[in-house]
């Protein structure tokens, strides 16, 4: 079975319900000819490299998916060049890409590597932050006179960790968000 | 490292006797595909009027050079990057 990524460019302005409802009728068309939905994208807001029937800015979304009979491409295409907010698209097919293949099973393995780095590092300031309680717990209660000392090493080591982890998932959601409507 | 060491030319003028010899920066960094949707990658190769740099400019080997070739015009299809400036 072919596999195929459109990558679609709808109006900015159009509200996301109506968004949703470009999708599910383009999942619909996909479902009437057998195929199989892999992934939605919504790439949010960007602007654009040239004016698009006088847009600056277009919505991107990407569908990837298996083509259960070879006219589902063409129908997909039609849907798209008659529904009025639709700006561009533009279909590739990917399972004979082969450098691609290999390339999109690495970036793949990457991210499972980075999700679970992440998880890691979350489990490792949990457990930080809760000897840090329970070591002043234990401070508290049995040596007044040797808290100072160790105390501040315990705080200094845990905001470091914490900024690191925070970071990192900050970078990972400025990738993937959708960009506020105006 | 892909990188080659600065080649001496024998008998050359002094001037080009320390030129920096090219290198295919995605050979370097062992690039398998080079992704169209990325324009940061590809706006690299695509020089103030947004023409594709030739080979003789940024050393890119030829396998390479094809899969920009290609990466660009997609790109460019989707108003990814820009046709001309």
């Amino acid at each position: 079975m072919r596999r195929y990524e459109t990558i679609f460019i709808a109006d900015p302005e159009i509200p996301d319900d109506q968004v949703t409802g470009l999708v599910d009728g383009l999942t619909t068309a996909i479902n009437e000819h057998q195929g199989d939905l892999i992934k939605t994208e919504d790439w949010g807001r960007k602007k654009l490299a040239y004016l698009v029937r006088k847009n600056q800015e277009g919505r991107y979304l990407r569908l990837e998916y298996h083509a259960g009979d070879s006219k589902l491409p063409h129908d997909l295409e039609r849907r798209l060049r008659m529904s009025e907010p639709v700006l561009k698209f533009m279909t590739v097919r990917i399972d004979n890409d082969k450098k691609r293949l290999v390339w999109e099973a690495k970036q793949a393995v990457k991210e499972q590597e980075r999700a679970e780095r992440r998880a890691a590092e979350e489990e490792a300031t949990a457990a930080a932050e809760a000897a840090k309680t329970a070591a002043g717990e234990v401070a508290a209660a049995e040596a007044p006179a040797e808290a100072p000392a160790e105390a501040p090493q315990e705080e200094a080591t845990v905001p470091v960790e914490a900024g690191a982890v925070s970071a990192d998932t900050a970078e990972e959601t400025s990738r993937t968000e959708t960009e506020p409507e105006v | 490292m892909a990188r080659p060491a600065p080649k001496k030319r024998r008998g050359g003028r002094s001037k080009l006797l320390f030129k920096r010899r090219k290198f295919c920066k995605f050979c370097d960094e062992k690039v398998e595909w080079i992704d169209y949707r990325d324009p940061r990658i590809l706006s690299n190769y695509i020089p103030e009027r947004a023409k594709i740099q030739p080979r003789r400019t940024s050393g890119t080997c030829a396998t390479h050079q094809r899969q920009l070739r290609e990466a660009i015009q997609r790109a460019r299809n989707i108003a990814l990057l820009p046709f001309a400036l």
